[in-house]
């Protein structure tokens, strides 16, 4: 463990006594103590070396370190990139301090208790041919729950003109899914490596295509052309002008070019104990320090290392950072020097997930429904059945209008009742992920142009580090992409520190 | 035992050791089952329930009888996913809100509020009660409240006339 010569931060837990602290003084102690307390609370025997680095004990092995900093590494971000990053660089050996703005872990996760059950109020699905998350689904043995309504329904309805529409659905299904097949006809061509993207040349041809630009160059019926819209607008999570189609093509190529997969992917198998439960697989499997409630504000270089501001004051010094934050959140650090114009320019534009998700529980069984809308309709363009009984259906919705009062019941009560006239909600909840400061939107898509930027987004400046879902090269925009920055980056800085 | 664990005891961190064990910080009485808590002997989510204290249920059953109960009731769920109500609860991702009724804005017991809220110099009654859960992000642009506020009035009017009970 790197010796700390000043460190106002470190708090040693004899010094805090319940009655004399001031109240500041408590929420630094509180957030100090959360880096023991994550590894104490999520078993395995961390507790006790985090115990020992609070006390300032002398830590077991680590590389050489020198340099004075206060840790190897420092990570910024708690999600599934930043988990993974410090999980990497602290197995690695080196001294690693994870920084969370909020006062929970999971970051665009967060599985959230909500009336008698919890609930995924960000991601939920994972699949295994997205190898990163299913490397570590396999590493630590976390079970998996199928969702299958959401893949098989017995009705679906869609908006044509502000009315609802029954398909027929065995009749209907094979137009659209050729609908699907022919919009991304190309994709084994442009992606035929979909973990090196820029592997040829042939994205150059369709690099300015929004999704809406290739549904116009196809020959579609009306109603085929609506889901058509309906299903890349709720993926992209933004209306179909706004997103790029090499974003979605990607995705295609990623699950091997078929809709059967692909609706496996986006809707159906969960991690049973919860995003968590990954998230505290990772830490629990590390030495890395962890503290809550410390928003950083300014991350500064001099050449001989980092250092980091929190919002109240506090710093911390660091040979190497990795930032995981969200790119749309990356212009409300300051950097020092400035980060490169492109990075800047792009969290500024931000990608363009900013839609809703919502959970609703309806008083009767409306049974396994899939209803659909394109994306002139804000509130929802797909909303299905996760369980239904005499006690009511569970339903998902997801809608590109981030201001959608998704917990306002009436609201919420007369958008589903376009669809389905007699349907009476009892209760709804969505995390409004636009409001929140530390997301500032959903998952990532990127806008055409900014496809090109991924090589630039992703580069190092000098010994800061950028590994966020985001700005992933396979599974950009998902928990997987995550993974796949926080691992490779975290080795990045782990051979470079190490050696 | 390390001191570090002494810490656990008393919960000083009690929401960041909740929140660090996986959301299953909440334990309210009127909340049903949460998630069972990892066996631990570190796990001190619990560690208040000891003491007797005021909340929620008192404060349906003290509300003023012309507000009206059961929407206050529901509309609460959602505020319920975020706060806790029940005197000494630990935080969740937001502040507990017990007494929260003519209190001064983040002056709640270690939470680290945003700066905006910090330095709003708000004191919640009901006009600001009422501004500020219609709209949270445009009443208080900056705060950290992920939530787009509650947009019917008469829903807000019976949270806050619960949440004036609630001391
Ligand atoms: C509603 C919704 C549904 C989704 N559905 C799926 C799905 O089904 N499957 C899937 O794979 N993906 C899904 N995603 C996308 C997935 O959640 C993200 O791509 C992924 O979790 C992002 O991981 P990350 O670690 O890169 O970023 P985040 O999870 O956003 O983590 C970044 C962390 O940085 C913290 N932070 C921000 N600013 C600061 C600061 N200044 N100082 C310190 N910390 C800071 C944040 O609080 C956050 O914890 C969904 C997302 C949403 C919102
Ligand atoms: C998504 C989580 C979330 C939801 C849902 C939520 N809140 Fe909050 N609330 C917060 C957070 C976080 C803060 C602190 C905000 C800050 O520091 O800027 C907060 C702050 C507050 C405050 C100010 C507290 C203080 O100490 O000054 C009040 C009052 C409040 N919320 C009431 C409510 C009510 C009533 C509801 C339900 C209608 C609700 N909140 C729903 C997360 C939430």
């Amino acid at each position: 463990m790197t010796t700390k010569k000043s460190e106002p931060e470190i708090t040693h837990e004899e010094d805090v006594d319940e009655k004399d602290v001031s109240r500041r003084g408590f929420i630094t102690a509180a957030a100090l103590s959360t880096a023991g307390l994550v590894a104490a609370c999520s078993g395995g025997d961390q507790g006790d070396a985090s115990a020992e680095n609070a006390d300032n004990e002398p830590a077991p092995a680590v590389p050489a370190t020198g340099g004075g900093s206060d840790f190897d590494v420092v990570v910024i971000g708690g999600g599934m990139a930043g988990a993974s990053a410090a999980r990497e660089t602290s197995k690695a050996g080196l001294t690693t301090l994870l920084l969370e703005a909020r006062n929970r872990l999971g970051g665009r996760t967060y599985y959230a208790p909500f009336g008698d059950h919890n609930i995924e109020l960000g991601a939920n699905y994972l699949y295994w041919l997205q190898p990163h998350i299913w490397a570590e689904v396999t590493r630590y043995n976390l079970p998996i729950d199928d969702t299958p309504a959401a893949v098989n329904p017995d009705r679906w309805i869609y908006l044509k003109d502000g009315k609802a529409v029954e398909a027929d659905i065995a009749t209907f299904w094979p137009k659209v899914d050729k609908a699907m097949t022919d919009y991304c006809a190309m994709s084994r061509e442009v992606f035929p490596r979909p973990y090196d993207t820029f592997h040829t040349d042939e994205w150059k041809k369709y690099q300015d295509l929004t999704i809406q630009d290739r549904i116009d160059q196809l020959d579609l019926e009306d109603d085929v052309r609506l889901n058509l819209n309906a299903i890349w607008s709720i993926m992209s999570h933004a209306p179909c002008k706004e997103g790029g189609f090499l974003e979605m093509l990607r995705w295609w190529a990623n699950l091997g070019s078929n809709s059967i997969d692909f609706n496996n992917a986006v809707s159906r198998y969960r991690l049973s104990n919860g995003t968590i439960s990954l998230i505290n697989a990772m830490l629990d499997d590390s030495d890395a320090e962890v503290r809550l409630s410390s928003p950083v504000s300014r991350i500064a270089q001099n050449g001989t290392g980092v250092q980091i501001t929190l919002e109240d004051g506090q710093t911390v010094t660091a040979k190497k950072v990795i930032v995981t934050s969200p790119l749309n959140t990356w212009v409300d650090v300051e950097f020092e020097p400035a980060l490169s114009e492109v990075k800047l320019t792009t969290s500024r534009e931000r990608h363009v997930g900013a839609g809703n998700k919502l959970h609703a529980k309806t008083k009767q069984d409306i049974g396994n429904v899939f209803l659909t809308a394109d994306d002139g309709f804000g509130p929802m363009q797909y909303g299905y059945t996760e369980t239904t009984g005499p006690g009511g259906t569970t339903l998902l919705s997801y809608g590109l209008d981030g201001a959608f009062d998704v917990n306002n019941l009436d609201v919420v009560q007369n958008m589903l009742r376009q669809f389905l006239p007699d349907v009476e909600v009892e209760s709804t909840y969505g995390y409004q992920w636009l409001y929140d400061p530390f997301s500032k939107g959903t998952w990532s898509t990127l806008r055409p142009h900014q496809f090109k930027l991924v090589p630039e987004l992703q580069r190092a400046e000098g010994d800061v580090h950028f590994a966020s879902a985001d700005i992933a090269t396979m599974w950009r925009g998902w928990m997987d992409g995550g993974i796949e920055m926080g691992v490779s980056t975290g080795q990045v800085v782990a051979r470079a520190l190490v050696s | 035992m390390s001191n570090l664990k002494l810490i656990c005891v008393i919960s000083v961190g009690a929401i960041f050791l909740a929140a660090a064990c996986g959301g299953e910080q909440n334990n309210e009485t009127a909340a049903p089952a949460p998630t069972p808590a990892p066996a631990s002997e570190n796990n001190t989510a619990d560690a208040e329930v000891g003491a007797p204290a005021r909340g929620l249920t008192e404060a349906f059953d003290e509300m003023d009888a012309s507000c009206d109960q059961a929407l206050a009731k529901t509309t609460l769920t959602q505020c319920r996913v975020c706060h806790s109500f029940d005197a000494g609860k630990p935080n969740l991702t937001g502040p507990n809100l017990f007494g929260i009724y003519g209190a001064s804005a983040a002056a709640g017991d270690n939470f680290a509020y945003s700066p905006v809220l910090r330095e709003s110099g708000l004191v919640w009654d009901e006009d600001t009660l009422n501004k500020f859960l219609e709209n949270p992000p445009q009443f208080l642009p900056g705060n950290r409240m992920a939530y787009g506020g509650v947009r019917d009035a008469e829903a807000r009017k019976s949270l806050i006339c619960l949440l004036k009970a609630l001391k």
